[in-house]
């Protein structure tokens, strides 16, 4: 199972959080394990805006050893804040050369168990066991202001039932890129290999984890978001449905054989991809103006803001 | 309540157990039409209803998963869209979607008549057993895929895979095929066959894209030995 949804503010004043909370906590019969939000467009202090989990890690004790390992990866602390679990961090490239692998690498390596669940231009990744509505109420998501985001409502099928490895993934160490998704993939393994042949370290043994480094991998050599879901089609194997979200937009595939669900709406001022019209029944209401279609199987599709 | 009155079911904030109780009660205390207002998309809307021949059921809004499965001579109407699985398995009656409806749309089913005016998703009619679904525009990926004896009618476009492994039943598409299934034959319908879709569309304000094609089993793999390799490769 597994419930995704996304939206996208194509303007100011559109309520990206609130509605995403909504979709998210209508498909939690989906995904009862976990739920996870990449929210993008809200301001921070800084270059780079980095979410880390400390949940399991101490806490708020690991300020220091946080602080530690940005200031060796070469980074600036232009905010720390912690909140529940999480360090919400502003980050200074400080004259460096920005290597947010290294950052990431280097913030784990002197603060054990804490994970870095993303860092980027703009994106902050946010994701618990709990439901949609009580994630977005412990974090003050609601009220932010954001241009769009992705989610997902997690069902586990192939790891634990955690944080870690609830999504959505980050490319990591590609800034901004973050994947939720809905099925299996199931060449997904020997295509790992081929990443970590070329250096690549996986943080995770979920399939979810290689679709967004293989997508960021191909964004970053210069192909078109658009271009980059749909060759997914051909390069991926298995039932799934995805959502990929950059800095500037999200983009929708979905497998040959239709095997999971997929919804999209658009009106001139957003775009929402859901899994079940369930979702933008409790978001907008029902019986609310708008046209939906299902997304053909082979389909792939991106908006940018 | 009198026979055949009208009743109004508001199912905002109700569960889907809730939702079909209430409509059992009002169907089973004689109301010949209930009109259920804010369904919410939710899922399993009216399945199941065996003991209400006649009776109709007017959904003001979206339905989810298995709107109308497995139910016998209930009457329903949606006027918005329609989740996966819409008349999976139904026996007799009715379904009339006024927007598009998801994958597996009339899987299973196994009598009465579907009715989507807009496009279906993948699946359609999949292992169909009887009865009739009408598309007013296109179905996707594998539709008519393993069916027995649903007569599948397409106005639009059909994706890949059209009638796979079909057994027997029909096929209609008044738009293009992508690609024709395994062992499947492609054919003008008969004068009797156009009469019959020009009656049935046409009676649900729905007409052709284009010329009418007719799918139907080849018959290849219905029968052979099993040593007989070259009919695997014929037909598959």
């Amino acid at each position: 199972m597994c419930g995704i949804a996304g939206f996208l503010a194509k303007r100011d004043g559109v309520d990206v959080a609130a509605t995403l909370t909504a979709m998210l906590a209508a498909l939690r019969g989906r995904g009862p394990d976990s739920t996870g939000m990449s929210l993008y467009g809200a301001p921070f202090q800084g270059d780079l805006v980095a979410s880390a989990w400390a949940g399991e890690a101490g806490g708020e004790a690991t300020r220091a050893a946080v602080s530690d390992g940005v200031s060796e990866a070469g980074f600036e602390l232009s905010d720390q804040r912690y909140r529940d679990g999480y360090w919400r961090l502003g980050l200074a490239r400080n004259g460096g050369d920005g290597d947010v692998g290294a950052l990431a690498d280097a913030i784990e390596r002197r603060a054990p168990g804490v994970r870095v669940f993303s860092v980027g231009t703009s994106l902050e990744l946010l994701k618990h066991t709990s439901d949609a509505r009580e994630l977005a109420e412990r974090f003050g998501v609601l009220g932010t202001t954001y241009s769009h985001a992705i989610g997902h409502a997690r069902m586990a099928t192939e790891s634990r039932v955690d944080v870690n490895h609830s999504h959505p993934f980050w490319a990591r160490p590609f800034p901004d890129v973050t994947v939720v998704h809905n099925g299996h993939v199931t060449n997904y393994y020997k295509n790992r290999r081929l990443f970590e042949m070329r250096g690549h370290r996986f943080q995770t043994g979920n399939d979810t984890e290689f679709v967004a480094v293989y997508l960021a991998d191909r964004l970053a050599a210069g192909v078109p978001l658009d271009e980059a879901v749909r060759d997914s089609i051909d390069d991926l194997d298995g039932s799934f449905t995805y959502l990929v979200s950059t800095a500037e937009g999200f983009g929708v595939a979905r497998d040959r054989f239709s095997t999971k669900p997929c919804l999209v709406a658009e009106t001139d001022d957003w775009v929402a991809v859901v899994s079940e019209g369930i979702a933008l029944a409790e978001a907008f209401g029902d019986g609310a103006d708008f046209d939906t279609y299902e997304l053909a199987g082979g389909e792939a599709r991106a908006w940018t803001r | 309540m009198d026979t055949l009155a009208p009743a109004t079911l508001d199912a905002h904030g109700l569960s889907t157990r809730e939702i079909n109780d209430r409509l059992r009660e009002l169907l089973d205390g004689g109301a010949g039409t209930v009109d259920v207002l804010h369904p919410g998309s939710r899922h399993s809307l009216a399945v199941g209803f065996l003991d209400h021949p006649g009776a109709a059921v007017r959904f003001r809004g979206d339905v989810g998963y298995f709107c109308g499965g497995l139910s016998d001579g209930l009457d329903v109407a949606v006027d918005g869209n329609a989740g996966w699985s819409l008349g999976a398995d139904m026996m007799d009656g009715s379904i009339l979607v006024g927007g598009n409806s998801g994958s597996s749309t009339g899987a299973s089913m196994r009598g009465g008549l579907v009715v989507v005016k807009g496009d279906a998703g993948a699946r359609s009619a999949i292992a169909g057993k009887g009865g009739t679904l009408v598309i007013g525009g296109s179905t996707g990926y594998m539709s008519g895929f393993m069916n027995q004896r649903t007569r599948l009618v397409v106005c639009g476009d059909a994706g890949p895979g059209f009638g796979d492994s079909m057994y027997e039943g029909e096929l209609f598409c008044g738009g293009r095929i992508a690609e024709l299934g395994s062992d499947t034959v492609c054919e003008p319908p008969s004068g009797e066959e156009l009469a019959w879709l020009a009656e049935l569309c046409g009676g649900h304000g729905l007409a052709p894209a284009g010329e009418w094609q007719k799918v139907r089993s080849a018959g290849r793999l219905w029968r052979y030995d099993k040593k007989e390799f070259s009919i695997w490769r014929d037909a598959l």
